[in-house]
């Protein structure tokens, strides 16, 4: 069974599994539908498109022990998700290895069946409906392996610990393995010192043409939540981010989305990069 | 999924961004005018879009909020809309502007001295030689060099583009050769048509000018089976329909035939080309649609309009050829 907890925006964890404490009792997340968008026909209709409403959880969470320790827990679990609401930043319902960006956006709360139980009926809203499962492959300058945290044959033991999972073709490229059936968004790192950033991978050339100096960073997003602002930038060292946008180049798509299976990743390997895959799945593995 | 580019005051781009848009370009009665929506903008301080390498994109001229949403309504010209707000004059001690020689540099010449030059032709532009085609006055810039371009069977290419990193973006015009689309009633055609037959018109106007009862200016028009118009009649008996035109300020007989066969002409019998549901098509404004209709007439009409509209990072677009309504 895998880990089961809802992290608020800062980062507070409320384990779901526990036993003691708090504990999930009814929750579907393994609950989907896709809408289509198509075009009628007098014999059926063409299909346009497919959609993806918004995804709403219900679940109840119990929570356990002294009538002190209940109401601290639950006074603690909303005064998180009612910041996360008014502050407009999401919590996160942990899967496994996959997460969900949500607002908790019902609550009922009633003694529960035990006197030593309190109930709390909640609704989980996720504007973006899909689980995320993150894959890092680390890029090191002078190395000829990349390292990789994504999953392969993982057990829940190895999460944290990177492993050698791709190797080095030529000097200049390596491939790696993406496993996932679809392409997916990507947030992409490169540390200066550089005078420009060229990289293909999978075909697909992302080119920034603007100087990093040593302990700043450039940031290529392409995830569509993304604020228009924070998606190609460079941080300086004291943290001021400057759009960098305008550098790139025109005759390639900067947020190309990064295709699944065996990739071949290419560069003058003389600085470092942090490539991490957001793996999309309408529920989590 | 289409992101337009954001555009800052000097046209650098700033980001793409996911908005839901609607323009609008084309010649005639088009209004080259785009409206998105979007509650960024505002905090990135935009001042334009544009979709590279494509008509798609403006200035912002105007923007609307309301104190219900934090989402501001703004719209502006086209890049064609923009052209559409300059004039081709003839030039000094001529009453017409004339002009033969290579269209590319035509165009670049009239373009030079529109908007401060924020219009370019590009270098490798093809060249095609244009003669002694007249301009009609005052027509705006756009229209008039797609006419002049329509005469020798190419069309108007606007685009806008980026050329160098970190440099600004450029919109072109540029001659290029019109498509042509051609389809048949009954026959598969790359475009869904509708043929309008229209037998319901009138082919006798009785035109009347000045003067008062029978010494009133009179004459008599007539439609032929070819579609001209003359004083000689051509239907007569059941075949005829008549309807009477009322023209009391002619200032003479030949004013009076000119604005009755202008007014015969839109009531005589009429076949009309009108596109169905055209959309994601790639076929743009000055490009041909051909139709045969079933007695094998032969209509040609231009493509004049273009509306392009962009939600949830869908493009479509739907094309409407001259004549439609």
């Amino acid at each position: 069974m895998p880990k089961v907890y809802f992290q608020s925006s800062n980062g507070t964890k409320f384990d779901l599994k526990a036993f003691t404490g708090c504990k999930m009792q009814e929750a579907n997340f393994h609950k989907y539908s896709w809408g289509r968008a198509s075009t009628q026909k007098q014999f059926g209709e063409v299909l346009d498109r497919f959609t993806k409403d918004a995804q709403l959880y219900s679940a109840k969470i119990i929570f356990r022990g002294s009538v002190e320790d209940r109401r601290e827990q639950v006074e603690r679990f909303h005064f998180e998700t009612e910041r996360d609401i008014t502050q407009m930043k999401f919590g996160r319902i942990y899967w496994g290895f996959d997460y969900i960006e949500c607002f908790v956006i019902d609550s009922d709360t009633h003694p529960g069946t035990s006197p030593y139980e309190t109930e709390n009926e909640v609704t989980f809203y996720c504007p973006y409906p899909f689980w995320i499962e993150e894959q890092v492959i680390d890029v090191r300058p002078s190395e000829e392996s990349i390292i990789s945290t994504d999953k392969g044959y993982r057990t829940e033991d190895n999460l944290g610990y990177p492993y050698p999972y791709s190797y080095a073709t030529a000097p200049n490229t390596s491939h790696f393995y993406i496993d996932h059936y679809a392409p997916s968004d990507f947030k992409l790192i490169a540390y200066g010192p550089f005078y420009e950033m060229y990289v293909n991978i999978a075909g697909n050339v992302y080119n920034v043409n603007y100087p990093v100096r040593a302990n700043q960073y450039l940031t290529i997003d392409s995830r569509q939540s993304t604020p228009a602002d924070k998606k190609c930038f460079v941080t300086s060292e004291s943290g001021i981010e400057t759009n960098v946008f305008d550098y790139r180049n025109p005759n390639y798509p900067l947020f190309k989305k990064i295709p699944g299976g065996s990739n071949l990743i290419s560069y003058i390997r003389d600085y470092g990069l942090e490539l991490t895959i957001f793996k999309e799945r309408s529920e989590p593995r | 999924m289409n992101e337009v580019i954001l555009l800052d005051s000097n046209m650098h781009e700033i980001s793409s961004i996911n908005i839901d848009l609607d323009c609008e370009v084309g010649t005639g009665n088009a209004t080259n005018d785009f409206e998105l929506s979007n509650a960024t903008i505002q905090q990135l301080d935009a001042k334009g879009f544009y979709l590279p390498e494509s008509e798609i994109g403006g200035l912002f001229e105007y923007s609307k909020m309301t104190t219900e949403s934090n989402i501001k309504i703004f719209r502006g010209y086209s890049w064609r809309g923009l052209l559409t707000k300059a004039l081709i004059l003839p030039p000094t001690g001529s009453d017409y502007r004339v002009v033969s020689g290579n269209a590319q540099e035509i165009i670049a010449d009239l373009l030079e001295d529109v908007l401060g030059g924020f219009f370019k032709v590009p270098e490798d532009a093809e060249a095609v030689t244009i003669s002694n085609y007249k301009f009609p006055l005052y027509v705006n810039m756009a229209d008039g060099i797609e006419g002049m371009l329509e005469s020798i069977g190419y069309r108007l290419d606007i685009f806008a583009k980026k050329l160098v990193q970190g440099g600004a973006v450029q919109v072109f015009c540029q001659a290029v050769k019109a498509e042509t689309v051609q389809g048949s009633f009954n026959g598969d055609s790359a475009l869904p048509l509708i043929y309008e037959e229209d037998k319901m018109g009138i082919n006798h106007l009785l035109c009347a000018g000045q003067g008062e009862l029978q010494n009133r200016m009179k004459v008599d028009l007539y439609l032929d089976e070819n579609g001209g118009i003359s004083e000689t009649q051509h239907y007569t008996g059941f075949d005829e329909r008549t309807e009477f035109y009322d023209y009391s300020s002619a200032e003479s007989r030949e004013d009076l035939v000119d604005s009755g066969t202008k007014r015969l002409k839109e009531l005589a019998n009429s076949k009309i080309l009108s596109v169905q549901s055209a959309e994601n098509l790639d076929y743009t404004i000055g490009d041909l649609v051909t139709a045969i209709f079933p007695d094998g007439t032969q209509i040609v009409s231009p493509i004049v309009k273009k509306i392009f509209n962009i939600s949830g990072g869908i493009l479509t677009t739907q094309i409407s050829v001259k004549g439609e309504q």
